[in-house]
């Protein structure tokens, strides 16, 4: 059953990053509900699910997305790694403060990496595409902020349900 | 706890390290398509779902504006007829010409009509996948345009669908051209931005509102495909090269179509 929820999960926030909020742009920016969900994997589920989630999601992003093909695939294990060495077996009670902290600076992980790979390869290093990719972390993690309390009551809620 | 999450996470490297190389081999597509195919029936719902939805919002937000764009429109589309009559005249003329002296007409597009199943999910990277592939008779590096105007090319092609790289991606290079004053350049993606045309000759007489066009030059776009037109320029005096911004008719946040030439 948990199993099945995940693969729903997975699947819904999928279509909603790439085919739906791609749309609805705050100012051209968009947040990233998949790296939000990544992040709340690694609070509330066990550390081999999380990884299992986001080896599938990384995947599957790396293939629909223009590259560098296993951006999504490293940068989301390495977000599982880090919250595994960090955090402790009760994952219900980490502080609002450390899952900011935490959502801040894996964000920023991964969007500087990408704006470094692309400015790079682009041989185009401008402020107004850092602006962006900072504009991207700000809204990614506002969105983690507001969407944290919901993911931890249905994170919870399903952890109940697979003991039942 | 953390000697397993060390061992998971280098047996799931492994993993990925082995599908970057089957990746760059291309081994992968057969898992490519499949995943593409699988998600592609959902994409295409969601995609029109939320275009459709976005079409209300605006409506909703900007009935004023929307009724006086319709009158600008109306007045425009009123000058192009009278103008096309004219232009028709002059086509049937150059038809004639060409019968005299034998001139073969090969300027024709053959286009496959695609619709948009995902956008990158980055933000940063600008790229979308449709629902047409190899199946369809299309190919890497064909040119994809939108209402008339260039939006891509593809990049990776499977059996049933196919990703393009857009024109505002900032790994895009497109070789344009200023018909008006015969002025050449490279239209590039900037992060967030949209486009602009770099490496214009100092002494290009630029002027807004231009039509850019493609080159062909380099052989990787079909000649004569509008790009946009000429924004803002920058230009400084000790630089051997002035740039514009590009303005573009296509939002490419509400694309839902498009046309992939195939000849």
């Amino acid at each position: 059953m948990t199993i099945l929820l995940n693969i729903l999960i997975l699947i819904v926030t999928l279509v909603l990053q790439t085919s739906f909020l791609s749309r609805f742009h705050l100012f051209g920016l968009v947040p990233n509900l998949m790296l939000i969900l990544i992040i709340s994997f690694t609070f509330f589920k066990r550390i081999y699910e999380a990884y299992i989630f986001a080896f599938f999601a990384g995947l599957v992003l790396d293939i629909l997305s223009a590259g560098p093909f296993g951006f999504h695939l490293i940068v989301f294990m390495l977000i599982v790694l880090a919250a595994s060495l960090i955090l402790k077996e009760d994952l219900t009670k980490i502080s609002k403060l450390f899952s900011f902290i935490f959502a801040f600076v894996s964000t920023s992980v991964f969007y500087i990496t990408l704006w470094f790979y692309v400015s790079y390869l682009g041989n185009s290093f401008t402020l107004t595409g850092l602006l962006f990719t900072l504009g991207q972390i700000v809204i990614t993690v506002a969105f983690f902020l507001l969407l944290i309390p919901f993911l931890k009551r249905f994170f919870l809620w399903q952890g109940r349900l697979s003991k039942a | 706890m953390k000697k397993i999450s060390f061992l998971i996470f280098f047996g799931i490297l492994i993993v990925i390290l082995s599908l970057l190389f089957s990746e760059s081999k291309g081994s992968f597509s057969g898992v490519d398509s499949g995943i593409s195919r699988v998600f592609q029936p959902i994409g295409i719902v969601f995609s029109d779902v939320s275009g459709d939805v976005k079409d209300l919002l605006v409506n909703l937000t900007n009935i004023g504006d929307l009724e006086k764009e319709n009158k600008k429109l109306r007045l425009e589309v009123n000058g192009l007829q009278s103008k096309n009559a004219m232009m028709t005249a002059d086509i049937q003329e150059n038809e004639s010409l060409k019968r005299a002296l034998g001139f073969k007409d090969n300027s024709g597009f053959q286009t496959v009509a695609a619709s948009i199943t995902f956008f990158d999910p980055t933000n940063v990277r600008e790229s979308i996948v449709i629902d047409k592939g190899a199946k369809d008779g299309i190919k890497p590096k064909m040119a994809a345009t939108s209402e008339g105007f260039l939006i891509g090319r593809v990049t990776d092609v499977y059996a049933n669908s196919a990703k393009i790289l857009l024109i505002t991606d900032p790994l895009s290079d497109v070789p344009a051209q200023i018909p008006d004053i015969n002025a050449d350049g490279l239209v590039q993606g900037q992060i967030g931005m949209g486009i602009i045309m770099n490496q214009i000759q100092q002494d290009a007489a630029l002027q807004e509102g231009q039509n850019v066009i493609t080159s062909g030059l380099g052989g990787g776009y079909p000649k004569g495909l509008l790009i946009g037109k000429i924004e803002n320029i920058t230009k400084q005096n000790n630089s051997i090269f002035q740039s514009a911004s590009i303005r573009t008719q296509i939002d490419f946040n509400t694309l839902e179509r498009v046309q992939i030439i195939i000849n």
